[in-house]
């Protein structure tokens, strides 16, 4: 392979893993019936912590634990509501997303007021030479989630609550409990791939810098049909769209930028199209729960 | 001491009193029975034994000890296993995963390990399913035969069959109640809920009879006579039933010829002018695409409906989904079929509402329904009662000449359910042609001029001369051939 | 009686999210009452804030007003942002490049009638996704939203962009495409007028109204709707782009009564701060006037906050999310069964 094939092959995987690791976290809520449309929000409160703590500790494990913290935290007052309260998840998951660029973005000015230097964080170390550690972060969190999912009793447990949470309540299955891990878990995935922006693609924090990533993240749940392995390949694609968008850019091949960056919304709107009709969702998904009348 | 005892529980749900000081006792190793009819409590009173209602008042001793049960988990721990009238499998999990789901599982699945234990369970109950099959692709009596096993197989001593032969066939029924026995020689105790006498004086020991949400009488059943039960179980005070409308041989008003859809296999049936055809049947066999087809919710898959003599409408079956939207007004919900452009332009003009007519309109419809609530209420407002009277209020509303009415009295108390039936009637002998389903035999017979028997998605008519309980049961259950 | 009570809740919402920015206020090392007296002075402090403040509620109102009417009939539009793009963009293509000479009765309704319509299209791509292939709105109309918001990019740098040439921005309209100031206290344009007179016809539409009914009855319950031979999925789609016209309208208002010209960022979140105006305002379309006056007083007082007590003036989102999740953990709106 030439040089351009293996720079394309990096970028696009540096541009998979956040949308990859981002995604499985909400394929496990999403199977255990949370439909949290706040990743978003999440991710972009991981970026910031992990940039805060990065760039004042210089450290990368204490990034990346302070932007799963973040990622978590949001997670816990989404499920307060939704699953605490049965409010609407749609709202709920916006009011998330609306809160992270209000919080972030004013914590930032405190961070670095004007005029200040600029601040810059760590970056994560590659494990291998060409492979950054986020890769095998990836890569096990996406054979965790496998395993957990078709190989551990919670795994069943979130399934069946996912499916059907009258069965599995009925069973003994702890509906609630289970419903938060999962989202809580959602949210931890959300502040991890919200670290990678930061810790990997660039090293620092810029206001609303996940641009939407959580909603493809979203997307790519329902193009991958609920199946781990699909949702990779899914992620994968559109990084590559990312990358090669981004290579043509830099070529100033004749394609309007901003028309370039509109490939990886509406690849998701098309594949949407072909799909979304076709995936069999999980039957209890975005259904409240109650467990005694 | 008894196995387990509830003792004056009491349930109220909105407006309607489900539970009101039931009482029951089930002594160890004994096969119990719970009577009663649509509507006395029966599945509530289960319901709190296993921790899916919070009883608002009464105590539940388990070996004589209080319990607050408060989750199936913890009934599960206290030794009570239910089987629901409505299967609670996991619909996407596999037969193995279903059987397992809820055990103490090892942290770490293996399949085969899994599947293993799965085939020994079943094996062990000596039921021939595959561990693979996912819960779905079972048949009706699979499905119960596997809770059952799944329940026992987690060392249950109590367990609760909600309604078990209700949606079995016959023979599958047979086999069912030949269970029981074995289960009471293993020292099971079973608390069996049926509105069948013949199962009942079958295989049952005792029996406790609800009725209205009070318990009103536990008996030994043997030398029981079923004459006893059934007044128990009804009580003295009915009403007189009404009798059929006198059969008028009016004009065809609405005719279905081989109509086919899922769950519907070629039905023919011709409705005349002012008589009531009545449907009987269990759930389960076609009612619901049949409404769902006659209110034009469910394309026609097959085969020809004509109304002859419109218009239609259709008095739902359910009027908490389909009847009625609770969100909304009285007024709106009368409002409605007109505002989706049936029937006359009366409440709106160029689109736009004519409120003092809506107004007019509504208070008409309440004052001659009785319905208790005034034009700008919310229909969630009102009780099931009222609700219903809304329903019919509406549907009559279009002074439709075809009237579809499906359970149109289910959950109803005593003097709602006549008001309605009677309405019924009149709607017959003013001419229009009604069309009644309904799983409620009594129903039938009290408003049919003629019947028929919805069986498996197949329509069968009662011979005129032998129009009698025991015929329709036996056609009810796919034994028509005689 | 009922009216008022109407009012409680939202007022105590919006009492229990300035609680909670002043707690923000405090973690941020501000003076929260320095902070506060700021962000009211710079909405409502002297006649030029108080036009900024009701210039910044229209579009508010308009989005909002759309979404109310979306979620009635139960769909989310979150894609408000990208209609009044797509509205904006219309609304300069036809100004600058199609129509440039035709004289003000006819520019400006054409204008507002094409910003609207694009507006609808726009939504109209969702409610087609939805009705034709199950895609949820939700996603589709977030979704859109950023192709739209570079759609405008492209356009400025490309075939919309001024025939200088010099900057990212479209030339001005021409002064027939403008809309005037009426006479009045303040001085601001006329879409006003349609401001105050849309909620009214949007409440005649929803609660007076064959079709509202229809709405409201698909919103509450879809089943009972079909069974009263309602189609729920052509009142989806009518309640998309009722929606989706709304917000194009405001993004052809903004141009033809503010800006005067298409540029990127044109909208600051409008789009996305509606939710939380329909919400607050519990979903009735006259509620929507104060509680956009709410937001926009939060935005245009943001400024002043910022100078003056050195408050980063995106801390009014979280005052924003707050006023959300009140909205809908203590069920003041946003049912769905």
């Amino acid at each position: 392979m030439d040089a351009i094939g293996v720079a394309l092959l990096l970028a696009t995987l540096r541009l998979s893993v956040p949308l990859a690791i981002a995604a499985m976290g909400e394929l496990v809520a999403e199977r255990a019936g949370v439909l949290n449309i706040g990743i978003e929000g999440m991710m972009l409160a991981g970026a910031f912590a992990a940039f805060a703590v990065g760039a004042t500790t210089g450290s990368v494990g204490l990034a990346l634990a302070a932007g799963m913290l973040a990622g978590a935290a949001l997670a816990a007052l989404f499920a307060l509501f939704v699953i605490g309260r049965n409010s609407d998840p749609i709202v709920c998951g916006m009011a998330i997303n609306v809160l992270a660029l209000g919080v972030t973005g004013s914590a930032y000015r405190v961070l670095l007021p004007a005029g200040a230097s600029t601040l810059t964080s760590p970056v994560m170390p590659e494990v291998a030479p060409g492979v950054n550690g986020f890769v095998l972060v990836t890569a096990l969190q996406v054979a965790t989630v496998v395993l957990f999912l078709s190989r551990t009793r919670w795994g069943l447990a979130v399934r069946a609550v996912g499916e059907s949470a009258e069965a599995a309540h009925a069973q003994g299955v702890r509906v609630l409990r289970t419903r938060w891990a999962a989202t809580i878990f959602g949210g931890v995935c959300a502040g991890l791939a919200g670290s990678s922006l930061v810790l990997w693609l660039t090293d620092t924090f810029v206001e609303g810098m996940t641009s939407g990533r959580g909603f493809i993240a979203l997307a790519l749940v329902l193009f991958g049909g609920y199946r781990p392995g699909r949702i990779v390949l899914g992620a994968l694609l559109f990084g590559g769209a990312s990358a090669l968008q981004f290579r043509l850019q830099a070529r100033g091949v004749e394609i309007p930028y901003n028309l370039l960056l509109m490939t990886p919304y509406v690849l998701t709107l098309v594949v949407l199209t072909l799909f979304a009709g076709r995936a069999k969702g999980p039957a209890d998904l975005a259904r409240p729960f109650v467990a005694r009348e | 001491m008894p196995r387990v005892a509830l003792r004056d529980i009491h349930k109220r749900f909105g407006s309607t009193e489900a539970l009101r000081g039931a009482n029951l006792e089930l002594a160890p190793g004994e096969i119990h029975a719970v009577l009663g009819e649509n509507g006395a409590g029966k599945s509530t009173l289960v319901r709190a034994l296993y921790g899916l209602v919070r009883p608002d008042r009464g105590e539940i001793l388990i070996d004589g000890v209080p319990r607050e049960i408060s989750t199936p988990r913890r009934a599960l721990e206290l030794g009570i296993g239910l089987v629901h009238q409505h299967f609670m499998l996991v619909p996407a999990l596999t037969v193995a995963e279903n059987l397992l789901l809820g055990e103490p599982l090892p942290a770490f699945l293996r399949r085969a390990e899994l599947r293993a234990r799965a085939r020994e369970i079943l094996e062990l109950y000596d039921l021939g399913l595959d561990p693979d099959a996912p819960a779905d692709s079972l048949a009706v009596a699979e499905r119960q035969r596997l809770e059952i096993v799944r329940a026992l197989a987690r060392g249950v001593g109590v367990l609760i069959l909600d309604e078990p032969t209700a949606v079995l066939a016959p023979s599958e029924a047979a086999a069912l109640l030949s269970l029981l026995p074995r289960l009471r020689e293993r020292g099971t105790t079973v608390l069996f809920i049926s509105h069948k006498l013949a199962e009942i004086t079958a295989v049952c020991d005792r029996v406790t009879v609800l009725r209205a949400g009070r318990s009103v009488a536990t008996r030994p059943v043997a030398g029981l006579a079923a004459a006893e039960l059934g007044r128990w179980m009804v009580g003295e005070a009915l009403p007189p039933p009404g009798s059929p409308p006198a059969m008028a041989a009016g004009a065809p008003a609405l005719r279905l010829q081989d109509l086919r859809v899922p769950g519907l296999g070629g039905i023919d049936l011709e409705l005349r002018a002012g008589e009531v055809l009545a449907i009987a049947g269990i759930d389960g066999n076609g009612q619901g695409p049949l409404e769902e087809v006659l209110a034009g919710v469910l394309p026609i898959g097959s085969g020809t409906l004509e109304v002859l003599r419109p218009p239609l409408a259709v008095l739902s079956g359910d009027r908490q989904r389909t009847g009625l939207v609770l969100d909304l007004s009285i007024g709106e919900n009368l409002a409605l079929s007109e505002a989706a452009g049936a029937g006359r332009e009366r409440l709106y003009r160029y689109g736009f509402l004519r409120s003092s007519e809506l107004q007019r309109v509504a208070r008409e419809s309440i004052a001659r329904f009785e319905i208790r609530g005034a034009p700008d209420l919310q229909a969630r407002a009102l009780s099931g009662g009222n609700q219903q009277k809304l329903c019919v209020a509406r549907a009559l509303g279009g002074e439709p000449r075809v009237l579809v009415a499906v359970n149109p009295t289910r959950g109803l108390d005593v003097a709602a359910t006549a008001a309605v039936r009677e309405e019924l009637r009149e709607r017959a002998r003013a001419g229009a042609a009604v069309l009644l389903i309904s799983t409620d035999l009594d129903e039938v017979l009290e408003l049919g001029t003629r019947v028929c028997v919805l069986f498996r998605g197949r329509l069968t008519a009662v011979e005129p001369e032998r129009r009698t309980r025991e015929r329709i049961g036996e056609l009810m259950l796919g034994l028509g051939g005689a | 009686m009922k009216s008022w009570r109407a009012w409680i809740e939202p007022s105590l919402a919006v009492l229990i999210a300035l609680g909670c920015a002043v707690l923000v206020l405090v973690l941020l090392g501000a003076n929260p009452a320095r902070a506060l007296v700021a962000l009211a002075g710079g909405a409502f402090g002297d006649r030029l804030a108080l036009e900024n403040t009701v210039v910044r509620m229209m579009p508010l109102a308009l989005i909002g007003l759309g979404v109310s009417l979306a979620f009635r009939c139960g769909v989310w539009n979150i894609g408000g942002e990208g209609q009044l793009y797509l509205g904006a963009l219309a609304a300069t293509a036809l100004g600058t490049r199609l129509l440039p000479d035709a004289p003000a009765a006819i520019l400006i309704p054409v204008l507002l009638a094409g910003g609207a319509l694009a507006g609808a299209l726009w939504a109209g791509i969702a409610a087609l996704l939805k009705t034709q292939r199950g895609v949820s709105e939700v996603l589709s109309t977030i979704l859109l939203n950023f192709v739209a918001v570079l759609a405008v990019a492209w356009a400025v740098h490309g075939p919309l962009q001024e025939l200088a040439g010099s900057y990212p921005q479209s030339d001005l309209l021409p002064e027939a495409g403008r809309l005037g100031i009426p006479p009045g206290l303040l001085r601001i344009h006329g879409g006003v007028v349609l401001v105050l007179l849309l909620p009214f016809a949007v409440w005649l539409l929803l609660f007076r109204s064959a079709v509202g009914l229809r709405l409201r009855a698909v919103g509450a319950s879809p089943d009972a709707a079909r069974y009263a031979g309602v189609s729920p999925e052509r009142e989806v789609v009518r309640a998309l782009l009722l929606s989706g016209g709304l917000a194009g309208l405001a993004g052809a208002i903004e141009i033809a009564g503010v800006t005067g010209r298409l540029f990127e960022n044109l909208s600051p979140g409008y789009g996305f701060t509606a939710i939380a105006v329909s919400l607050l305002a519990r979903l009735h379309p006259l509620g929507v006037l104060p509680a956009a006056l709410f937001f926009a007083a939060l935005a245009s007082g943001s400024g002043a906050m910022q100078r003056v007590a050195g408050v980063p003036s995106v801390t009014v989102q979280v005052i924003e999310a707050i006023v959300i999740f009140l909205s809908v953990g203590f069920a003041l709106a946003g049912r769905r069964s």
